[in-house]
């Protein structure tokens, strides 16, 4: 049997399905990869194993039900999800989550596609900050070079799947916490349209932007389980009553060319916002994306820079209200870096807030007749730079708040504005770590990026790579050390 | 185009030490100029992209489009 790590959402329920193998094999033996990497890399708050296995073997025992779209295909998720079992940390221990709801629409739909959970995985505290450093839990190493961070917030998932421990892991992304881990770890990151996938139960960060997110090793997969999970929630108010394309099918039925599809670029911010291995890698992939059918067309992005301040006063105001008198009462028992951040926040007013919300209508009424008008999908790098290190940031003396807003900054705008963005990898720099190209379209327009992410990887091989730590023994620990 | 001055010295640090004072924190006046350090750009460029908003630009705008996006699609 070929080596399950590297096996797709597709492969996993395909081999089921046929009888080649079980669901409780398939889950030992991804519990077995976790156990092997999370010493190192602290994906996971906490690995449910023994749950796992058993609802592996209660599905192993529903042959009738093998046909679901994800059965019998193990995930994990980022660690904001209340569930019938437990109540989310939001990666910290020390503050308390006070969750009205107990249910999760997303959570609801992956189990009732098959897919099994492994656990809760690591995250920024609160989701405020994209780097993966977490004191209580852990920082999220890179499997690329351990010493790196893994980018955040959704750190434990991306990490998890680079290593193979799951296909697909689930995060959210508020100003690029799916895009920007993905980048790092060499993997895909899908933020959809806001309001397309049923956040409800998921720890707020900023309301008016939050967006779950898939990642996945492949486009394909993220296709998949898009399908598997989009769709409108009644009781969710952010969630739209949009229909949801059978993502996995169209895609599919595409013919693998890109003839007609016109990519926005902007040269200028291109060379501005990335260093010289990322800048001669888009360009290579925008190459790659050319000779599939697709048409440059040149574009102008100074308007993302405004989207980015309006997106950063409107998170101030609404991940202040989140804490807002969490944080009066008990400052002292939130992280130093995390305290440092909120505190940031108390600048914020109401005032603001509204302006914020009134200017979000304006920025994607103009970002569409300028831009979107003129092209099919926009491409930007999803991150400048390779990672930083771990130590810079946890011993920095604003621990991590210029590497989080450096990475930010390709990102935010496009949360702002609602639209769907997807980064998928397009290499290594000359240190080794990977790089991820940034492809954003129109609202509810996902079918367009995946057709062009699935094309792009038709034709590259980065997404199949594997870090050699996902073969290590479990000797490191540095990611548990204080 | 705005007719306000400019916003640069409203955002110092009494001015952050004020408004963490009545959400319940008190900062140390070095914090809060610490903070109004960090904010003040921020804040300033965002009062300028406010003072283009006119009174019937609304904050339930974006969710209109979106589903008028989604009609489109």
């Amino acid at each position: 049997m070929s080596d399950m790590r590297t096996w797709s959402v597709a492969e996993v329920a395909g081999a089921i399905r046929r009888g080649e193998t079980t669901c409780a094999e398939v889950t030992q033996a991804r519990l077995e990869q976790a156990r092997r990497v999370d010493p190192e890399l602290a994906c996971f708050i906490e690995l449910e194993a023994e749950a796992a296995m058993e609802r592996a073997h209660a599905l192993d025992a529903q042959a009738d039900e093998r046909d679901r779209p994800m059965f019998g295909v193990p995930f994990a998720h980022k660690d904001v999800f209340v569930g019938d079992r437990f109540t989310p940390s939001a990666g910290s221990r020390n503050v308390p989550i006070h969750m009205r709801g107990r249910t999760s629409p997303m959570l609801d739909r992956l189990a009732d596609a098959g897919a099994i959970s492994l656990g809760r995985l690591n995250l920024d505290q609160f989701g405020y900050a994209a780097t993966g450093a977490n004191p209580d839990f852990g920082h999220t190493r890179n499997p690329w070079d351990t010493d790196r961070i893994a980018g955040g917030s959704s750190s434990g998932a991306a990490a998890a799947v680079a290593t193979g421990v799951v296909p697909f892991a689930i995060g959210s992304d508020t100003g690029g916490s799916v895009r920007i881990p993905a980048s790092f770890c060499g993997v895909v990151g899908l933020k959809p349209t806001f309001g397309r996938l049923p956040k409800r139960g998921a720890v707020a960060m900023s309301y008016s932007q939050d967006t779950l997110g898939i990642l996945a090793r492949s486009v394909k997969d993220a296709a998949i389980v898009l399908e598997a999970a989009a769709g409108h929630d009644p009781l969710d108010p952010s969630s739209f009553d949009v229909p949801a394309p059978a993502f996995a099918r169209d895609l599919a039925g595409e013919s693998g060319r890109l003839d007609g599809v016109r990519l926005g670029v902007d040269r200028a911010q291109l060379a501005a916002t990335t260093g010289q291995d990322v800048h001669a890698a888009v360009e290579t992939a925008i190459g790659v994306l050319e000779g599939l059918g697709a048409r440059v067309v040149e574009i102008d992005l100074a308007c993302l820079a405004r989207y980015d301040i309006a997106a950063t006063v409107l998170t101030w105001a609404e991940i202040g209200a989140v804490h807002g008198s969490t944080f009066a009462r008990r400052r002292a028992d939130y992280a130093p870096a995390t305290r440092s951040r909120l505190e940031t926040t108390l600048a914020s007013r109401g005032a603001d807030h509204v302006d914020a919300l009134r200017y979000q209508g304006r920025a994607l009424l103009e970002f569409r007749d300028r831009i979107l008008s003129h092209v099919d999908v926009v491409v930007t790098a999803t991150t400048g730079r390779s990672p930083e290190t771990v130590a810079a940031v946890v011993d920095g003396a604003e621990e991590g708040v210029p590497v989080s807003l450096a990475a930010l900054r390709l990102n935010r705008p496009f949360n702002f504005l609602g639209l769907p963005s997807m980064s998928v990898p397009i290499g290594f720099a000359s240190d080794g770590l990977p790089m991820g190209l940034q492809l954003v379209t129109r609202p509810w327009a996902e079918g367009r990026l995946l057709a062009c992410g699935a094309a792009y990887q038709t034709v590259t091989d980065w997404h199949r790579l594997m870090p050699p730590m996902a073969d290590r023994g479990a000797g490191g620990t540095k990611a548990r050390q204080p | 185009m705005s007719d306000h001055e400019p916003h640069t010295s409203r955002y110092d640090g009494a001015w952050v030490e004020g408004a963490a004072l009545s959400r319940g924190v008190a900062l140390t006046p070095e914090r809060a100029q610490e903070i109004a350090a960090s904010v003040a750009p921020v804040l300033d460029a965002f009062s300028a992209i406010a003072d283009e908003l006119a009174v019937d630009d609304d904050m339930y705008e974006f969710r209109r489009l979106l589903a008028a996006e989604a009609r489109r699609e």
